[in-house]
């Protein structure tokens, strides 16, 4: 069977159940709260998303985990994430970078630009 | 304030805004160089204008200003028009204006709301469901963006309200207490640069201006200048953003955050793979920005300084709105009657006037006023022939714009002697000068619309009034006498009843001066007012010689008694008499009218709810030196409409037979007895005869 993937947010989520483990669903939350400030429904669903993938198990109300931190693959999601997030991102706010995306050529053309700068 | 006096509003907003933003993208244009902050200072003006519905009263005299082109009372006005300076949108819309949205009195008075007032309710309707949309779209990407970022972690490492995130790009969001969100995957070198970027957002309250632009964006969404207007801030924000961050790096760190803002660029570029939109992406501008960046020298500074005072109140201090201005003066003149084309076009040739008046104009049957059009069929002057052409006022309206008090005139003032000198050959009013000074008054007392009235010689010719009511048949006076202290008689009030509406000042005058017909010069009798009254009253001021109420039963008997003693005959040809002519006439006595009183009653006479009056008029009868007093008494309906005139229909209800009471001894006979010692021919009035209340007298 293949190894879960696990990512970023759910990794720190992971990581305060791994040193803690077993730990009371109650515990959880508290703790979540504390260094994630994660609301109560937001640690629910990312225990429960964890849970169906099969990573940790929820039994009465006491978190374990089925791998340990060293068997897990850790992943970047962004890839999977991007797709919605520029859809979203609601108009006022202030991002970094926005707007259009660049050419392969226009990023060669920049490099070129900066090059030149740099030496002159 | 209604909704569309509020869109209206909004347009006008819109309109200087824009213009505002366009002065921007020039100054933008002409001054590359300038560092950003200055151009974004520049951008809040902007702001300010479309969200500010106020502006500072106008500070230097001459000074550029945006004008609002849209009159506050458009919608009130006969001949709206629009007023922006740009001469090919002035043009355009008042063509359509002219064509499609003069009010027309007429019709008005059947339609509560002009054609006019109803565009401009569906536009504002429509702005609403747009902003409504905006809203909701806004509201929906927050919810989505607040789920987003939900499961992000506080990064310690980086300090205080930073986050990591599964975003693909830095973002800040808070109002008061922002707070950065970072992607995961965001390392050194380009971490630091992009915190430093971030923080200098917060620290410059980028994200403030950029969610009130935003708001602006919302309630001018119809808008293009300001959607463009908002990418360029944003734009011009970045690169302020990071000329701030470069100051406090110094220039030998330009390359390396140079590269980091490359390296963010094509990492994200490789992973969404979307195509290049059009013109260079914001990147690129940045780079090339930082990269000819240098510290503004300080006559730069003082430069840009200078820009943004000079842009900002050329923005913000223009002048509150417009209105249109119609003003207009009157004089008192002959008129000769009917007025052709030949007569209009002859004083035209004798004055130098910039104007022509349309086919139409000469054709249309009822011609309250003369309009002048100029070459393009604007109109910018009307003169007021008093209906239908029985005038002796004279009105002459001037259309323009007033703003600030100052009236900007379509017709150059040096044209208006002209204007008046064509009027007064049009009307032969011949003293010219005269309305000239108090025309010129009139500007200066800045009112919208001015009223004068001179004072004439008195003439004959009420006559004309006479006739032109008479055409009317139903026309009918009423008249309201008290008895002073001194135990004189006056009359209080004469109002006028089923008068023809569709000319308010005509109508009004022909029955001021059918009262003066009268009561002075029955015709045949009197050739003039100074003769029927053999000058002892002086010359009427028509305004005045009702307020001064000096005519007393015994004036008004006075002239009766001479008016029937030769003129029945002539009144009976023209069809009419008065009652008191006629039991004079036949009884042989001497009858004055010594009392009329009205009273209204709680009844109503038909569905057309006419209201009905109990009226009864004391008469005087003197024969043989004896005095018996008679009350004739009846009812009479009125009917009141109101839509900025008063319209009367008055009618006198279905009397079987006029009842005369004879008073005076105390003694009451109701019927047709006659009183005793009397022998009256004719008081047995014929029933179910509708007698004009005027007859009375």
């Amino acid at each position: 069977m293949e190894t879960p993937k696990i990512f970023e947010s759910e990794y720190k989520f992971a990581c305060i159940v791994w040193e803690k483990e077993p730990i009371s669903v109650k515990e959880l939350i508290k703790l979540c709260n504390e260094q994630l400030e994660w609301k109560r429904t937001t640690t629910y669903t990312v225990l429960k998303r964890l849970c169906e993938r099969g990573i940790l198990q929820n039994e009465d109300g006491i978190v374990t985990s089925l791998y340990s931190k060293e068997e897990i693959q850790y992943s970047e999601s962004k890839q999977f994430l991007d797709k919605t997030f520029e859809g979203s991102l609601p108009g006022f706010l202030a991002a970094f970078l926005k707007g259009q995306k660049v050419s392969d050529s226009e990023i060669e053309e920049l490099r070129q630009m900066l090059d030149d700068f740099k030496k002159s | 304030m209604s909704i569309t006096s509020i869109f209206l509003k909004l347009l006008n907003m819109s309109f200087t805004g824009a213009c505002a933003a366009i002065l921007i993208l020039l100054v933008r244009f002409l001054f590359k160089k300038l560092p950003k902050k200055y151009i974004c200072i520049l951008w809040t003006v902007v702001l300010i204008r479309l969200l500010c519905p106020f502006t500072i009263p106008t500070l230097i005299p001459d000074q550029p200003d945006i004008r609002e082109p849209i009159p506050s009372n458009i919608l009130e006005v006969e001949y709206p028009s629009i007023y922006s300076e740009i001469e090919i949108v002035d043009n355009a819309v008042n063509h359509v204006l002219k064509q499609n949205f003069v009010s027309d009195t007429q019709i008005q008075f059947k339609n509560p709301m002009s054609p006019l007032e109803t565009v401009t309710l569906i536009g504002a309707i429509l702005w609403c469901i747009g902003i409504a949309g905006m809203f909701f779209y806004t509201i929906k990407n927050v919810l989505e963006f607040q789920k987003w970022i939900k499961e992000s972690v506080p990064d310690k490492s980086l300090g205080d309200r930073n986050y990591r995130c599964a975003v693909s790009t830095p973002v800040v969001t808070g109002f008061v207490k922002p707070k950065i969100y970072l992607p995961f995957d965001l390392k050194e070198p380009q971490l630091a640069h992009v915190l430093m970027h971030e923080k200098m957002h917060i620290k410059r309250r980028d994200h403030w201006l950029k969610m009130l632009f935003y708001t602006a964006v919302i309630i001018h969404w119809f808008n293009p200048v300001v959607w463009l207007a908002y990418r360029l801030l944003e734009r011009d924000m970045e690169m302020a953003c990071d000329e701030a961050v470069l100051e406090e790096l110094g220039t030998e760190e330009k390359t390396s955050y140079c590269e980091s803002l490359l390296n963010l660029a094509s990492s994200k570029n490789h992973l969404a793979g979307n195509p290049v939109a059009f013109g260079e992406s914001d990147v690129k501008v940045r780079i090339k920005n930082l990269l000819n960046y240098k510290k503004p020298y300080l006559w730069i500074s003082i430069v840009a300084v200078i820009v943004i005072v000079m842009v900002a109140i050329t923005c913000l201090s223009s002048p509150k709105s417009n209105k249109i201005w119609e003003t207009s003066v009157t004089a008192v003149a002959e008129v000769k009657y009917p007025l052709t084309k030949e007569d209009v076009e002859g004083a035209l040739s004798q004055v130098d006037l910039p104007c022509v008046v349309s086919e139409e104009e000469y054709n249309s049957e009822i011609r309250t006023s003369l309009d002048l059009r100029d070459e393009e069929g604007r109109l910018i002057a009307g003169i007021a022939s008093n209906g239908d052409g029985n005038a002796r006022f004279l009105g002459i309206t001037l259309i323009g714009y007033l703003q600030q008090g100052e009236a900007s005139i379509y017709l150059p003032e040096e044209k208006w002697e002209d204007l008046i000198g064509f009027a007064s050959i049009l009307y032969g009013f011949e003293d010219q000068s005269v309305i000239y000074e108090d025309f010129i008054k009139n500007f200066e007392e800045d009112s919208i619309i001015m009223e004068l009235n001179y004072t004439s010689e008195p003439y004959a010719g009420y006559a004309r009034e006479y006739e032109w009511l008479k055409s009317y048949g139903d026309v009918s006076c009423k008249i309201e006498v008290r008895e002073t202290e001194e135990g004189i008689r006056e009359i209080e009030s004469i109002s006028f009843y089923n008068v023809p509406a569709y000319s308010t000042v005509n109508s009004e005058m022909a029955c001021r001066n059918f009262f003066y017909y009268m009561f002075t010069s029955i015709p045949g009798r009197y050739a003039s007012y100074e003769e029927a009254t053999g000058g002892k009253y002086g010359p009427i001021n028509r305004d005045e010689a009702f307020l001064e109420s000096d005519y007393s039963a015994a004036y008004l008997a006075q002239y009766r008694d001479r008016a029937t003693e030769n003129c029945l005959q002539t009144m009976e040809d023209l069809g009419y008499f008065t009652l008191v002519d006629y039991l004079a006439a036949k009884s042989d006595a001497k009858v004055t009218v010594f009392d009329a009183a009205f009273t209204e009653t709680d009844e109503t006479k038909d569905e057309k709810s006419h209201k009905l009056y109990n009226y009864t008029v004391t008469l005087n009868c003197e024969k043989d030196g004896q005095t018996e007093q008679f009350e004739v008494k009846g009812q009479i309906g009125v009917q009141l409409q109101v839509n900025g005139w008063k319209v009367y229909d008055f009618l006198i209800s279905d009397t079987e037979t006029l009842s005369i009471y004879v008073t005076g001894d105390s003694v009451y006979r109701q019927g047709n007895e006659l009183p005793e010692g009397l022998t009256l021919g004719a008081y047995n009035v014929e029933r179910r005869q509708t007698i004009r209340l005027f007859s009375l007298f």
